[in-house]
């Protein structure tokens, strides 16, 4: 917990990414499995504690410490947890601290009930700055300017290893990413996703500028309209049919309608949309469908969603993506045509 | 009657030579980047020094002209504080890596822009709360005091017995409420136009 602590605590206060960079790696060379797997996790968001944070502290501050003196430190400081973190009265000296691999375990398998007595207790064996990067962690927000991507360009600089590769393996790893660390640091083999149902970074959409336009060879590029929609990744592998976000996260659950018509064997990228006939519907529409974790009957009949293809990364066991895209796109048409998948579309040049 | 600079109860400066071993990972972290510290110019500049030498850190210090003064005072009463040169006359290389002291008025001013990519720090007790460092455009807090934090406060207004605690020089009212609500008489005493004095 120290360490992360300490990693967290520079973070915050430095501003220059490349100085973020650098605090980073050496946390990560100098830090043993799998502690540096959870601060990994923690600061790309793959940790989550569902807990009733708020009311836990003001029950355990409340006994301890005299609400006036609470008060005005707490306007003072202009941050909760940083206020508790900072008069926290229970310090036992020369007491074991707690490694940052017992609280993720033990917020991770440890009952609900049990969380104010096992937080009290760290609490006593961590310093300022540990009682300060626990109570972060457990609000799950570290806000100390660190983004996913970020954190994977530390991981390929200090390893030596393509940014993209590590893209491409990432969403087949669970915290707290131990095969991962084990492939980067020479010891194991390259994690493989194989054909497990697992979002693959596809190639993202940027803005052109007016100015770019005079400098592009219009032979060079073939054109897709900007649907009112969301991009997502659609596919079918290992029998598992899925729809995932284009940052990966898996909404397979809010459009059933979509997923269950994929055919096996795929990986497609296109536009979510909903549509009535062959009407796009406004994006306030699919926004219906996007709020909820599951969906009504009565909303999949007002709201039916569709895919609008625009490409095909894998095909059964062939990966599409070193072929150009007019190779894969020739491939999506011919298995369209062939298929024919419900609630989906390909728009052809007239 | 009490000074109360750091009155309130998240004021608790823990161990100064934890933040020294920060300062120096930090010049091991970062040694192309010269560490500016602001420290006052009488006491903390020595102390700082003094314990940087005690942590085995040998290497010259840099300092504003503004801080030789007092060093030399000290060295004239056999305070030994080691290999100390002038940064206004040192070359920008020579301070890659190096620890420069500085009034804490000048670390973000014109004068730390001859340093090669200053890394700037301040080591007061008032880098304990984070508000207070970021407004300062600080990245190395290093929380190092010379005044009573709350406990030495507490402690020592029981230690003395006193009846009536009068309370000036900083934040009066959570100590005047400590003082009132363990029995004892107590007033916020105001210094006309001494309030804040170290801020």
């Amino acid at each position: 917990m120290k360490d992360f602590a300490e990693l967290l605590d520079r973070l915050a206060y430095t501003p220059s990414r490349n100085d973020k960079l650098r605090l980073l790696a050496d946390y990560f060379a100098s830090t043993p499995d799998p502690d540096r797997g959870w601060a990994l996790a923690a600061l790309t968001d793959g940790l989550f504690f569902r807990l009733p944070l708020r009311r836990i502290l003001t029950e355990l501050i409340e006994p301890r410490v005299d609400p006036v003196l609470f008060g005005l430190s707490r306007d003072y400081v202009g941050d909760t947890t940083e206020t508790i973190a900072l008069l926290w009265p229970g310090s036992e000296e020369g007491a074991e601290p707690p490694r940052l691999d017992d609280v993720v375990e033990a917020l991770r398998l440890g009952a609900a009930t049990e969380v104010p007595a096992l937080l009290s207790h760290w609490l006593d064996r961590l310093d300022t700055n540990g009682r300060w990067a626990l109570l972060k962690l457990m609000t799950g927000a570290l806000r100390v300017g660190i983004s996913a991507r970020l954190a994977k360009t530390t991981l390929a600089q200090w390893s030596g290893t393509p940014l993209a590769d590590i893209e491409e393996v990432w969403h087949g790893l669970r915290p707290p990413y131990l095969a991962l660390f084990n492939w980067l640091s020479g010891q194991g083999k390259r994690p493989e996703a194989g054909n497990r149902p697992i979002f693959r970074p596809l190639m993202l959409s940027h803005q052109i500028e007016d100015k770019d336009l005079a400098a592009i060879d219009p032979a060079d590029f073939t054109a897709e309209w900007k649907w009112d929609g969301i991009r997502v990744q659609a596919s079918n592998q290992g029998g598992e049919p899925r729809l995932f976000s284009r940052t990966g996260d898996d909404i397979s659950r809010s459009f059933p309608d979509v997923v269950e018509g994929l055919p096996p064997g795929v990986v497609l990228d296109g536009e979510l949309l909903v549509m009535r006939g062959n009407e796009v519907a406004p994006f306030n529409d699919l926004q219906q469908r996007l709020k909820r974790k599951s969906v009504t009957a009565s909303m999949l009949k007002s709201f039916p969603a569709h895919i609008r293809l625009y490409d095909m990364l894998f095909e059964g066991a062939d990966d599409l993506r070193p072929l150009p895209f007019t190779d894969r796109r020739a491939r999506l048409e011919a298995w369209h045509d062939a298929a024919k998948p419900p609630r989906t579309d390909i728009v052809r040049p007239a | 009657m009490t000074e109360a600079t750091f009155a309130l109860p998240v004021f608790s400066h823990g161990d100064a030579g934890g933040e020294v071993a920060k300062l120096l990972r930090s010049l091991r972290q970062f040694p192309e980047r010269a560490h500016v510290i602001g420290v006052y110019g009488l006491g903390k500049c020595q102390r700082l020094i003094a314990m940087l030498r005690a942590a085995g850190y040998h290497e010259p210090i840099y300092l504003h002209g503004a801080l030789a003064t007092c060093c030399e005072v000290y060295e004239s009463f056999g305070v030994r504080l080691g290999a100390l040169k002038a940064a206004t006359s040192a070359s920008r290389d020579e301070m890659k890596g190096a620890i420069v002291l500085a009034p804490p008025s000048a670390i973000a001013d014109r004068w730390s822009r001859r340093l090669p990519d200053a890394l700037t720090g301040f080591a007061s007790g008032w880098m304990r709360v984070r508000a207070r460092a970021r407004q300062r455009g600080v990245e190395l807090p290093l929380v190092i005091s010379d005044h009573a934090d709350w406990n030495e406060l507490t402690r020592t207004i029981k230690e003395t017995g006193a009846g009536e605690i009068w309370v000036t020089h900083g934040r009066e009212d959570a100590l005047l409420h400590h003082i009132q609500s363990t029995g004892r008489r107590g007033r916020a005493l105001a210094l006309i136009g001494r309030e804040d004095e170290d801020q």
